[in-house]
């Protein structure tokens, strides 16, 4: 099979990036497994108890980037305990005592202590980056630890993380000597911050790309840090609350219109609710726009806005936008890709199935979606799937639970059907509103490319689970709650489980009987019964119906780690 | 919980109408009022309602007069079987409203589950903080200090270019046209607290015996001498304003104190027209040629416009 030396395929091999592709290319043969896993160098684990750390450094002693993901997604939802795991602290352990040179660390619902980031920051010379999202467990004191060791520093990414303890000290910890960030993004950091050490840190960092502040920097600040930085091109504003007829206002105004590059805008995270017009000349340009954590402006202001933004490819949004609103993006925004669409946290909703239909009508390139509305209908659904062919994600949130289409009072099943047979390249589906088994036949029948699916308060019975284990060949991860599928459903092709990251069911009709059963025939899944109340005798009786069971395939069998309500079968 | 259309069970307590004060907290009152076109041709309100104190933790907003008793209006058949049938044209659709007040009420009775909506529990706690946020009272404060001795019920304007507007208004009185009507009129916008007297001094004003009737976004029309346009769908009128950027809006958008810092001048302008108003409703509907709206428009930068039918002048 070789026909060249070694150096060569690894040459060749420098070229295959995806993580998927050098997975099959060392599939080939042995002599491709061993150059390729030599050579690897970044690393995506997508269930961080899937393996173990020593394997993993065992396998890619060449690791720089290691990218892991802890808990599962409805983790984020409030629906796993809080100590059920995701700790990194084991991997940064071992990677430290390897000869591993760490430079690139990405994490997504992993606890991290801040004995593990002054961990990190001194095991690794090199390091370079560090993203976290939607993690917890650290204070400002571990960000103070990366700042002052990591000489290289690039990159510091916080992304929606509840850091409590917040004393803005930690941003003078960057010594003088440190001038290689490109990007730095603390706004979901809470407290304040020192604005001096800030502005001095900006000014020394000529590659700064990427700026996203917190709230505590007010609008002088901003302005000193966009003089300092107009090479930048991703920002995120912290606080925009100002006096217009104020010198600061008006040399902001000034100073925006010199950044040129800035291509991605988000934050306001506090803001004086009308007139953004110093935000206009920049919105020519955006192609990012993210106001979703931004309450304070307006629908009004928001079209205002929108207007401006015919670049616009990705839109994160409040429904206080309103049908309006979208329809104003869908007439302006023609190269938008992405749009998601929050609720403002009011009972009251305010977009419905007419924003979603104008959008699909508008923007011919959207294919991603998250779309939280009042309601939604077949028509309409259907409507959408004939203006548009491309979702590969499609997430729709009706937040009524189980709510029928209100204009005939049927179950939206033939919408969701229209989707998933126009949309080929679907990967991801989120459903909700009223739902029969019948949406699982669609589901089953024409969602070939469905890798990950979102289930919540929707079928009649086991047939339901059936059709999309059956039917959906790449399916990976798969996510339900309270919908009535049981035991027959779960066992039915145990096999498939093992093709699978992961399987979530809480509120079902499984029972205890059944994960055992499950977990005695599939001894390379760990079945995991989540038992939150305090009644914490594991009763042994069979037909007990499982609160909350995580099911994921696992080359290391049951963790160490799991907390006392976590039994694992 | 069943979705037929039936009388909002939001208690008249919650008729709040909106002072200066409350636009002065931004994020406390917020309110945001639409207009839609349905195949009928007439225009109806869309009320967007945020119930107060909901459990969601957003502040308390105030709606305006009797706006939502369209929307009990609104979620009737006939409005709803004219959208969906609009839907099936693939065309865009005009921002309309099903809005089901029987869904509000479902919501506000339906049981808290945990993790529903799913919405990250970070973005869900910083929402609950913002609506007790800094901004308001650092705003507050700010505007405070810029509070002068005037006669006049000062607004929270902030989004004045103008120096001398940010003082205050330098007249209270803006010219009203009515399209078909030669000759206009002036109001005392100060000589009013709220929209719904505004407007109700502008029927008063402008109402012929001749001319059908016509309703105003938000004005109270549960009068029996005057039975409301709206509710067949065939409304004549809108009422709108030009703020200090020359953009043309709704009156009934924004805060009342927010208007009042930034309308030039009123216009009562004919729902055919009115079509162009705010792009939602520049998706024709039913091939309506007359694009003349676009030269009342002052849209930025839009370059061409895709209109389906009949041809347009955007004024850039």
């Amino acid at each position: 099979m070789n026909y060249f030396p070694d150096e060569v395929i690894e040459h060749v091999f420098d070229f295959v990036t995806s993580q998927k592709d050098r997975n099959a290319v060392s599939l080939v043969c042995k002599s491709w497994y061993k150059i390729e896993r030599l050579s690897r160098q970044s690393v995506f684990i997508g269930n961080c108890y899937a393996i173990s750390p020593e394997r993993v450094i065992g396998r890619f002693p060449g690791l720089k980037s290691l990218t892991l993901k802890g808990k599962p997604h409805f983790a984020d939802f409030n629906l796993l305990p809080y100590d059920w795991g995701g700790w990194v602290y084991p991997w940064v352990e071992a990677l430290a005592k390897s000869r591993v040179g760490l430079e690139e660390l990405r994490l997504k619902r992993m606890v991290v202590s801040d004995d593990c980031l002054e961990l990190l920051s001194r095991s690794f010379v090199n390091f370079k980056s560090l993203v976290l999202v939607s993690c917890e467990g650290f204070t400002t004191d571990g960000l103070a630890a990366i700042a002052a060791n990591c000489r290289y520093l690039r990159e510091l990414d916080l992304q929606e993380i509840e850091v409590d303890d917040n004393r803005g000290q930690w941003i003078s910890c960057f010594p003088d000597s440190c001038t290689s960030l490109v990007s730095l993004n603390f706004s979901c950091l809470k407290g304040e911050i020192n604005l001096t050490a800030l502005e001095r840190l900006v000014a020394r960092s000529p590659n700064l790309k990427s700026l996203r502040l917190n709230r505590a920097v007010p609008l002088d600040t901003l302005q000193k840090l966009l003089m300092r930085a107009p090479q930048l091109v991703d920002l995120g504003i912290g606080s925009f609350v100002y006096d217009p007829s104020s010198e600061a206002y008006i040399k902001l105004k000034a100073t925006l219109v010199k950044c040129k590059s800035i291509r991605s805008l988000s934050g306001f995270l506090e803001v004086v609710p009308c007139c953004l017009s110093a935000i206009h000349p920049v919105c020519q340009n955006l192609t990012s726009l993210n106001l979703s954590y931004a309450p304070g402006i307006h629908g009004n202001e928001l079209i205002k806005l929108i207007r401006f933004c015919r670049k616009l490819e990705r839109l994160w949004i409040l429904d206080s936008i309103g049908d309006r609103g979208l329809g104003v993006v869908a007439f302006t925004c023609k190269e938008l890709q992405e749009l998601r669409v929050f609720p403002s946290g009011v009972d009251n909703a305010a977009v419905t199935e007419e924003g979603l239909v104008a959008i699909s009508a508008g923007c011919p390139k959207l294919h991603s979606l998250l779309y939280f509305c009042q309601q939604m209908t077949n028509a309409a659904l259907i409507t959408v799937a004939k203006n548009n062919s491309n979702f590969t994600r499609f997430r729709l949130c009706i937040l009524d639970r189980e709510k029928p289409d209100p204009v005939t009072m049927q179950p939206l099943d033939e919408g969701f059907g229209a989707i998933v047979q126009s949309c080929k390249r679907l990967r991801r589906l989120s459903l909700s509103g009223l739902l029969t088994d019948q949406v699982f036949l669609y589901i089953g029948m024409y969602a070939e490319q469905l890798e990950m699916l979102s289930i919540a308060f929707a079928g009649n019975s086991d047939k339901g689970m059936l059709y999309v284990l059956n039917g959906c060949k790449k399916l990976r991860k798969l996510e339900i709650r309270d919908s009535p599928f049981g035991n027959t459903a779960l066992l039915t092709d145990v096999g498939k489980y093992e093709t699978m990251r992961s399987l979530w069911m809480s509120s079902c009709e499984v029972t205890l009987g059944g994960c055992q059963t499950l977990a005695k025939k599939m001894p390379r899944l760990n079945v995991e019964i989540i038992n939150e109340d305090d009644q914490m005798e594991f009763s042994l009786d069979d037909r007990q119906k499982v609160g909350k069971m995580y099911l994921y395939r696992t080359l290391v069998g049951p963790r160490k780690d799991a907390p006392d309500f976590v039994w694992t079968l | 919980m069943s979705a037929s259309g039936s009388v909002s069970t939001v208690s008249r307590d919650d008729h709040l109408v909106l002072s200066s004060e409350d636009s002065s907290s931004p994020v406390e009152s917020e309110l945001e009022l639409g207009l839609g076109l349905s195949l009928g041709g007439g225009g109806f309100i869309k009320a967007q309602q945020q119930a107060s104190g909901g459990g969601g933790g957003g502040g308390q907003y105030a709606r305006i007069l009797t706006a939502k008793d369209f929307s009990s209006v609104v979620s009737s058949s006939s409005c709803l079987s004219s959208s969906s049938s609009s839907l099936s044209r693939g065309d865009y659709v005009a921002a309309g409203t099903k809005r089901s007040s029987d869904s509000v009420a479902a919501a506000n009775g339906s049981s808290q589950v945990v993790g529903w909506p799913p919405i990250r529990a970070y973005r869900m706690n910083s929402m609950v903080n913002q609506a007790k946020s800094v901004a308001s009272e650092e705003y507050n404060s700010m505007m405070e200090n810029k509070r002068k001795n005037s006669l006049v019920e000062k607004t929270t304007d902030v989004c004045s270019k103008n120096s001398a507007s940010a003082k205050g208004r330098t007249s209270p009185f803006v010219k009203v046209n009515m399209d078909g009507i030669p000759i206009g009129r002036k109001i005392d916008l100060n000589a009013h607290g709220c929209y719904e007297s505004l407007v109700q001094t502008l029927e008063d004003m402008f109402h012929q015996p001749t001319t059908p009737s016509f309703v105003l976004l938000g004005s109270s029309v549960q009068e029996p001498t005057r039975p409301s346009k709206l509710l067949d769908g065939t409304s004549d009128y809108v009422l709108t304003y030009e703020d200090k950027e020359g953009d043309w809006m709704l009156v009934g958008d924004v805060p009342w104190g927010m208007f009042l810092g930034s309308v030039k001048r009123l216009r009562i302008m004919r729902t055919s027209e009115a079509t162009g108003l705010e792009m939602s409703l520049l998706f024709l509907v039913d091939g309506r040629d007359d694009l003349e709206y676009c030269t009342h428009m002052k849209f930025r930068s839009m370059g061409t416009c895709n209109f389906k039918y009949g041809d347009s002048n955007p004024v850039s």
